[in-house]
């Protein structure tokens, strides 16, 4: 048995793990997506580079691509990433300058 | 640095001899100056890792864009293909080390949980106020109960205990990354069609959560 099922047995044998107040609050967020289509990470991975490109240069990245963008609002990792890379884009034009 | 364009670059690195060594040289100072600027967002320049773990990335980018060299579609410059790489690597490096040795329950006795009610309540609300926002709560809690898989919810807990990464969740739940984040739009999804089923919108359920 996997740590992961232990560790909500553990939760579950007295009564239901409950999902907190806060989390439910950012569920509920989440769902003023607009559209259902989704985009993996898969999908944003290879296209991330481009969609920073685009926000560098000025052009609304989120409407050109809005699918990646509702991706990047629901999913922390891959906006870590996205975040990590506007920051070199951002930092090595400043300095090139 | 002379600068390359993505065709050039391709071409040296897929050469022999000289031009492959100078445009490995070249590429590995495009790393070393970038990745600094990203991996300070999460670890400290002045910690005695930052320095090791620079030079171990940018190894790995090295290494990893030479395999995937057929890869690049030419979206974006060349030079920023490679940084995403090397982000990539940085992040799963440190999210392994930093998730690697905490159990479920030392991260859930180290959390302030749960999470105290004061969160989302106002202080200067009445008792009416907070009827609605305890009975919103209850309705929503109950439509989750309802419409989430236990794999679901079993993926929400877990996110929740101090902003486990997705990547961190997933290999504990003995899955991948992109297969966890489908499951939780499959959530996404069950849960807007039934919101709209019951006539409701995710701004009015968060309106009510904070309505004074």
């Amino acid at each position: 048995m996997t740590d992961v099922m232990q560790w909500f047995r553990g939760l579950f044998h007295k009564e239901k793990a409950e999902i907190s107040d806060e989390l439910i609050r950012d569920v509920i967020r989440s769902l003023q997506m607009k559209h259902d289509d989704e985009c993996d990470c898969n999908d944003v991975y290879k296209i991330v580079d481009q969609y920073a490109e685009t926000q560098i240069k000025g052009e609304d990245a989120a409407k050109l691509m809005p699918l990646i963008k509702e991706h990047l609002d629901t999913c922390n990792d891959c906006s870590e990433q996205y975040q990590a890379l506007l920051e070199i884009l951002e930092k090595s034009e400043t300095k090139d300058k | 640095m002379s600068s390359r364009t993505n065709e050039t670059w391709l071409a040296d690195l897929r050469s022999n001899g000289e031009n492959r060594e100078a445009a490995l040289a070249d590429l590995r100072e495009v790393v070393q100056k970038g990745l600094p600027y990203a991996l300070s967002r999460w670890l400290s320049p002045e910690d005695p890792l930052f320095a090791p773990l620079v030079e171990e990335v940018t190894q790995e980018t090295l290494l990893r864009v030479l395999d995937q060299l057929d890869t690049f579609e030419g979206r974006s410059m060349f030079t920023t293909w490679v940084h995403k790489i090397a982000i990539r690597i940085a992040l799963t490096e440190l999210r392994r080390k930093r998730w690697q040795d905490s159990s479920l329950d030392e991260l859930v006795d180290n959390e302030e949980n749960p999470a105290p009610a004061g969160l989302m309540a106002d202080p200067q609300a009445g008792p009416e106020t907070s009827a609605e926002r305890d009975d919103m709560l209850a309705r929503v809690r109950r439509i989750l109960d309802e419409e989430l898989t236990e794999k679901q919810r079993q993926a929400l807990i877990l996110l929740g205990v101090q902003d486990m990464p997705m990547e961190e969740a997933a290999r504990r739940m003995k899955t991948n990354r992109n297969a966890l984040y489908k499951l939780l739009h499959d959530a996404r999804l069950r849960l807007k069609r039934r919101l709209a089923l019951e006539d409701l919108e995710a701004q009015d359920v968060l309106a009510a959560f904070e309505s004074k």
